[in-house]
């Protein structure tokens, strides 16, 4: 296996993901945690303090913040730059609806932050239907802001059936305005869960997806494409899960998840209000199961090195088994086809 | 670079040994290098005091040289090239 060497696990994750608030000014069709209302036993400043030393202290290399919507929370500034402080980079996603700039001027300021704001779509037309009214607006207002202060800036569009049209139109907007463009995978968790069915690209979509990626290689995938890998020469980025072998979710609430797509009881660790990251990482059953288990229906399938069985997020909601071969798999769809064609 | 050239990780480049060698991340771009050799996880414990040639007697006396020595030279170059260090 190629990735046999990450696949053990590393002695701290490269990135954690940290969902800093379940509130949300917006309420996307897809969103992966169904944001909306903050939880009122979210972690406080101290404690959210205490985890960014615990992170800064096992070596992880940067934290990815997401939510909800980060710029909800009012103390989140004062923690990206007790992050800096601390010497570790933050990448955050954001709606950009609230994006002002004072603000922008202010996260210009902190060391090493690289900001993502989110856009489904090359028009507002698109994009609103998904992400909801005046999102469009917004979120291309806060791209001029942040573009101005040179911020380190990336543009994340979610791949779904509405918008696959419009990703070439999406990829000029986002490159005129100097920012990198990304390409994420819609996953079947929070909203999407209902939202998939309807959303999720069909196989022969994302065949010419992975065309247009190879076609564009200053576009990354938020390394969340791997089955894409499986058709030919791989993707840029990492093609296996790195669940818990190099990254894992922290939840507004301390909770810890293998990954931000697995949100749910049965994939829980732990919480950091009783035990820190730095700990759970060495002795967590299920982060050991990740490292250990290996994909059975992919094993002699000479593209199992090109995308390590898929996403297992996307297994786990649509077949229960989180080591189940991605339901996605367009080799399995190419054989299906073939065969059709034969009969 | 050369044998007798002194230098050092970047001040934004932080590096992290795993059991198949380490990682350098950048935190300038973001770029994340794994590196599959424990050998040059060593050699990038050097701040700047040293020079190749003395990194390399201080980590195995005597025992790095011919193709060992070109590896550690490629492998240090390429970093270079790469802006993981420079020169003192």
């Amino acid at each position: 296996m190629k990735y046999e060497w990450l696949l053990e696990g590393l002695t701290a994750p490269i990135c954690v993901t940290w969902e800093v608030t379940f509130a949300c000014n917006l309420s996307c069709e897809h969103c992966l945690s169904a944001s909306g209302k903050r939880k009122p036993d979210e972690l406080t400043y101290e404690e959210a303090k205490a985890m960014i030393d615990d992170l800064a202290a096992m070596g992880v290399c940067y934290i990815n913040i997401g939510g909800g919507e980060p710029l909800m929370r009012p103390d989140f500034l004062e923690l990206v730059e007790y992050a800096g402080e601390k010497g570790l980079p933050v990448q955050f996603s954001t709606n950009g609806t609230l994006i002002t700039e004072k603000m922008a001027k202010r996260i210009a300021a902190i060391p090493h932050v690289r900001v993502q704001v989110s856009i489904d779509g090359a028009t507002e037309e698109v994009n609103d239907s998904i992400r909801g009214k005046g999102s469009f607006a917004g979120a291309l207002r806060a791209v001029e802001l942040l573009s101005k202060e040179n911020i380190e800036l990336s543009v994340n569009m979610v791949a779904t059936r509405s918008n696959f049209d419009q990703i070439e139109d999406l990829y000029q907007i986002v490159r005129g305005h100097g920012a990198k463009f990304r390409v994420a995978r819609l996953r079947p968790s929070g909203r999407g869960i209902d939202s998939y069915h309807y959303l999720h690209l069909t196989p022969e979509q994302n065949i010419q997806l992975y065309q247009w990626v190879k076609a564009h290689p200053d576009v990354t995938t938020g390394d969340s494409y791997f089955i894409l890998s499986a058709l030919g020469e791989p993707i840029p980025g990492l093609n296996v899960c790195g669940a818990s072998r190099a990254t894992c979710c922290i939840t507004p609430t301390g909770n810890v998840y293998p990954c931000a797509f697995l949100i749910n009881d049965d994939c829980m660790v732990g919480n950091i209000r009783e035990k820190p990251l730095s700990q759970m990482w060495i002795d967590a059953p299920l982060f050991e199961k990740f490292r250990t288990t290996r994909v059975k229906a992919c094993l002699g399938c000479p593209s199992y090195n090109d995308c390590g069985g898929g996403c297992h997020a996307v297994s786990y909601h649509l077949t229960g088994d989180l080591f189940e071969k991605d339901p996605e798999c367009l080799i399995s769809y190419r054989k299906t086809k073939r065969k059709e064609v034969t009969v | 670079m050369n044998e007798q050239t002194k230098y050092r990780l970047r001040d934004e480049v932080k590096v992290r040994k795993e059991k198949f060698g380490g990682l350098v991340y950048d935190h300038k771009d973001g770029k994340l290098q794994f590196i599959h050799s424990h050998l040059i996880m060593c050699f990038l414990e050097n701040d700047g005091t040293y020079s190749v040639q003395e990194m390399a007697e201080k980590i195995a006396p005597g025992k790095i040289k011919g193709n060992a020595m070109e590896f550690i030279m490629k492998s240090l170059t390429d970093l270079h090239k790469g802006g993981v260090i420079h020169e003192v």
